[in-house]
């Protein structure tokens, strides 16, 4: 059977001395705290939560209105563009 | 010495708890617990050309955005693992470019390194065991990142499929394959590299 590359490769590879344990650089945390922070400030403002609310309801209203009013949208009489039409085309038939 | 006695004894509950109440105080403790298991899962699978302080800055960073998600059901720092693999997963993905490796690429002493390990079955010395390093992440660059993360985890770091699935989220079955497949493309890699070296 032939030898297997990469599991040597990974083996050896796996033999290496351990990398010492990181250290944190000075500020690093501070930096990670501030960016939590900032994100905290300015999580949900009241205006966005307002708009959404907003937007909600009045999608709600849309809808209610459309199901109120379908079936005297499906039964509606032609409209005035719809008899202009018609009739400029009678006009023009020979 | 004492701070790291201090460390050693941070009761993760209480600390996740005062964090959840804004308490940057907790939250520095924690970042400091916590910087070297997050650093180490950067460095093992860094994207190149980019800042491991930053990929540590942007993990600290979904810890903490996503704290209430954090249930309790596992370890926190089992929990923050997964948090880590994830975005160096998506960082590497953001890597467009995975360029192939060949015998020319590599320096006097990766090339010496390499011969010696593929070739002989004497167990490498510790600077040849650092170079087999190197030169297996750069193997694994040239893999898809879904690839590279699991056979990094598998093959170098020594992880049980169950564990990988754990640190995932991926389907075990699917790790396995992938896996499976990720070690025939390396096999023809290093065929093509030795085929290059002949000619």
């Amino acid at each position: 059977m032939k030898p297997d590359n990469w599991n040597r490769l990974a083996a050896a590879a796996r033999k290496a001395p351990a990398e010492p344990p990181a250290e944190m650089p000075f500020g690093f945390d501070t930096s990670a705290i501030a960016a939590w922070r900032a994100r905290g400030d300015n999580e949900a403002p009241s205006w966005t939560l307002l708009l959404r609310g907003a937007l909600v309801c009045s999608a709600l209203i849309m809808a209610l209105s459309v199901a109120m009013n379908y079936r005297s949208l499906q039964e509606r009489e032609p409209g005035a563009d719809a008899i202009t039409d018609s009739a400029i085309q009678m006009s023009m038939l020979p | 010495m004492q701070q790291e006695m201090a460390e050693a004894s941070l009761d993760m509950a209480a600390c996740l708890e005062r964090v959840r109440q804004r308490d940057e105080e907790a939250a520095c403790s924690l970042v400091r617990e916590l910087y070297p298991l997050v650093m180490k899962i950067v460095r093992s699978h860094l994207p190149r050309r980019i800042d491991e302080e930053d990929l540590a800055q942007t993990i600290f960073g979904k810890m903490f955005a996503h704290l209430d998600q954090y249930s309790g059901a596992v370890p926190f720092e089992h929990w923050v693992s997964r948090v880590a693999v994830n975005t160096c997963f998506n960082a590497l993905r953001s890597e467009r470019c995975r360029p192939e490796l060949r015998m020319a690429d590599l320096n006097e002493e990766e090339a010496d390194v390499l011969e010696n390990v593929i070739s002989t079955d004497k167990s490498p010395d510790p600077a040849e065991q650092l170079v087999s390093r190197d030169l297996a992440h750069k193997m694994l660059e040239m893999l898809s990142p879904k690839d590279r993360l699991i056979l990094s985890l598998l093959d170098l770091e020594e992880r049980s499929v169950a564990e990988v699935r754990q640190l995932t989220g991926w389907n075990a079955s699917v790790i396995k394959v992938r896996a499976f497949r990720a070690r025939i493309k390396l096999r023809k890699q290093f065929a093509r590299m030795m085929k290059q070296e002949e000619i």
